[in-house]
């Protein structure tokens, strides 16, 4: 559905982009993640054909971004990092112009719809000069969705809005998902992108640095460490015997938690396991350590 | 496109441009023949001890003919700066604050936002500019004597009101270029005295806009023979500066900082 | 002499009126909109006194660059 390759932008004296290649397949959740000033709005507003590259292709559904004559033409739903209204509209009124764009006939049963599907029907006949940024916020997904479009791409798309909110988000990124529509969000919250996506790009200083489905990425930097607790506390003995244990390589007992570094996951944790039930050992806990996003995320970003 | 149009209606009405426009045009239309009559010989009196009321006449002008050219000649004047600076926002903010970019992916032509802009405040002064005239003619005649005929000052107002709608698409292009609503509107008055100025001192009005206003402060009976031209070139010059406009859009970079 | 000087008086306040009442009733609208809206670059009492004192051109000043964001 996205297809980009070597994706470059530069601005006056900053080169902002360097190198950006992504893929997102039809029907997949894709999480944009980088830090702060790493290019992913830059590079959102290329997909969005709201700005134009200055090298690399930038394939949006079927459509060439530096062929385009009109943004609108790569039908594409797009939630803008800070999105802009006419103060002097109410929120219905503002939808009621965008619908106008694509169908003739106001279509006030879709508007009401969005509106409220958004939590924005109180608010329909205020005029958004008063909105809060969050209300704003959810506006704005309201205007990206108005057309049903099969492509949605989202620039932090739960910014500033509140705990429900932001729920709200994900719930709709899953129904999205079950419309067999594709999504392109960036986002600074990893349990976010943990919870939804089926792939992740991961963005450095203007380039991809990695891009995997998020399963693959887990299992990648899963950490070979099994964190056991017993129901009596182990001994200097028993941590001895451990480490003489074929592929177990360190191990260590931190108030009263054993945590063994083991060379195959799979093979060595049977064996660990089988060793324990020999010794008829009560285990409370035997757990293969996790690494959460979080981690993974700052590993990539510092690391390479 | 009937959307936009009513878009640019109700901003309009809610940022209160109509009735600034329409406020301004009544201000010199109302107040002109009156100070001409009442307050400037009074002043000039203070000032020139025993000037006698024909030297005042010759220097103030005491026809309706003086009074309305005089009207027309402020409007060019005061009246284009006021228009200016009231709608120097009309696209150049928009560009600016990113309010378009919302409209623009959902699919809203570029040709469709700039003409609803061009159309509605260019009718609006179009209109303006007759009743301005019209309200002018009133007073002037009240006040001296209706020595022209209704014909000539309707015409007199439909030909500032097209070079008005000129104005207005000059505000336009310039807001696309320079995206600041502020040098829009310095601009926007710079290209249009300065058209009125190389106008006037090579003698081609008869090939500018500016040759519009020229003819509409005479109130002529019969129309110069050149007026169709004026008109036509006129016209040519309005869809030369859409045309820019859209070229300029087209290439835009949206949604900048 | 004193009967012309009247007569003038009259008629020009006669012609002056609808400026008065355009004027009167514009100031009022902008006043309303001072203390209900706020204002920006200069405080409520100068825009008041601007939109009061300066003729029409007082309120137009006062909307176009007088007003709070407009919402
Ligand atoms: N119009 C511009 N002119 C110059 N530099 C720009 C422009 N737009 C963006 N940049 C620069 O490009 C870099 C990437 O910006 P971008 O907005 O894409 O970051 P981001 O990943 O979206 O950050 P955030 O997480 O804060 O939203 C930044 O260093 C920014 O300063
Ligand atoms: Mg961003």
């Amino acid at each position: 559905m996205i297809q980009v390759t070597e994706l470059h932008k530069k601005f006056k004296t900053f080169h902002a982009l360097k190198g950006i290649t992504m893929h997102v397949k039809k029907g997949e959740i894709y999480g944009f993640i980088g830090k702060n000033g790493s290019g992913k709005s830059t590079t959102m507003n290329i997909l969005a054909g709201l700005s134009h590259p200055s090298s690399g292709k930038c394939i949006v559904g079927e459509k060439d971004v530096s062929k385009i004559d009109h943004p609108s033409e790569l039908n594409i739903g797009y939630l803008p990092e800070d999105p802009k209204f006419y103060p002097w509209m109410s929120a219905f009124e503002i939808l009621d112009y965008l619908v106008s764009a694509k169908s003739n006939r106001t279509n006030k049963g879709r508007i009401n719809e969005m509106l409220s599907w958004v939590g924005l029907e109180d608010a329909a006949q205020r005029h958004v000069g008063g909105f809060s940024r969050g209300m704003k916020q959810r506006l704005g997904i309201a205007t990206a969705l108005i057309h049903n479009p099969e492509i949605v791409i989202l620039d932090e798309p739960s910014s500033a809005l509140d705990p429900e909110g932001r729920s709200d988000v994900l719930r709709l990124i899953t129904d999205l998902k079950q419309m067999g529509k594709t999504v392109v969000f960036s986002t600074h919250i990893l349990s976010d992108v943990q919870k939804v996506c089926d792939k992740v790009g991961i963005i450095a200083t203007g380039r991809m640095i990695t891009e995997k489905p998020l399963s693959e990425l887990i299992k990648e930097n899963i950490v070979p460490i099994y964190d056991i607790k017993l129901k009596l506390p182990a001994d200097t003995e028993l941590t001895e015997k451990i480490k003489e244990l074929e592929g177990i390589t360190r191990v260590e007992n931190i108030n009263d938690m054993l945590s063994a570094t083991v060379t195959d996951t799979d093979k060595d944790g049977v064996r660990l396991m089988q060793y324990f039930t020999d010794q008829k050992l009560a285990i409370r806990s035997f757990e293969l350590r996790k690494n959460n996003l979080e981690d993974i995320f700052i590993q990539e970003v510092n690391g390479k | 496109m009937i959307q936009d149009i009513k878009k640019e209606i109700l901003y309009g009405l809610r940022s209160y441009r109509f009735l600034i426009l329409f406020v301004g045009f009544l201000f010199f239309a109302m107040l002109d023949p009156v100070m001409t009559k009442f307050i400037m010989p009074e002043i000039m009196k203070s000032q020139v001890p025993g000037i006698t009321q024909e030297a005042l006449g010759q220097m103030l002008g005491t026809s309706q003919l003086a009074v309305m050219s005089a009207y027309m000649n402020d409007i060019f004047q005061i009246g284009s700066l006021i228009i200016a600076f009231t709608l120097c926002r009309l696209i150049a903010q928009e560009i600016r604050e990113n309010t378009l970019v919302l409209p623009i992916c959902s699919g809203k032509q570029f040709a469709g936002i700039v003409l609803a802009k061009i159309i509605v405040f260019g009718t609006a002064l179009l209109l303006f500019s007759l009743i301005g005239a019209l309200i002018n003619y009133l007073y002037s005649g009240i006040l001296f004597s209706y020595d022209l005929s209704i014909i000539s000052v309707v015409r007199s107002g439909l030909l500032q009101g097209v070079y008005m709608v000129f104005l207005t698409t000059l505000i336009v292009m310039w807001g696309v270029i320079i995206k600041k609503p502020i040098a829009t509107g310095f601009l926007t008055l710079a290209s249009a005295f300065g058209l009125y100025f190389i106008g006037g001192a090579l003698q081609i009005d008869s090939y500018l806009p500016s040759g519009l206003i020229k003819e509409a402060s005479l109130f002529a009976v019969i129309p110069a023979s050149t007026l169709l031209q004026t008109l036509s070139i006129t016209v040519g010059i309005i869809l030369v500066l859409i045309a820019v406009t859209l070229i300029r859009l087209k290439k835009m970079e949206w949604n900048e900082r | 002499m004193i009967d012309t000087t009247f007569e003038i008086t009259r008629e020009i306040l006669l012609m002056l009126l609808p400026i008065i009442v355009l004027h009167l009733g514009l100031a009022i609208f902008c006043i309303v909109k001072i203390y209900k809206e706020g204002v920006q670059n200069l405080n409520k009492v100068t825009w008041t006194l601007i939109c009061l004192f300066v003729n029409l051109i007082g309120p137009i000043i006062f909307l176009i660059v007088g007003r709070r964001k407009e919402n």
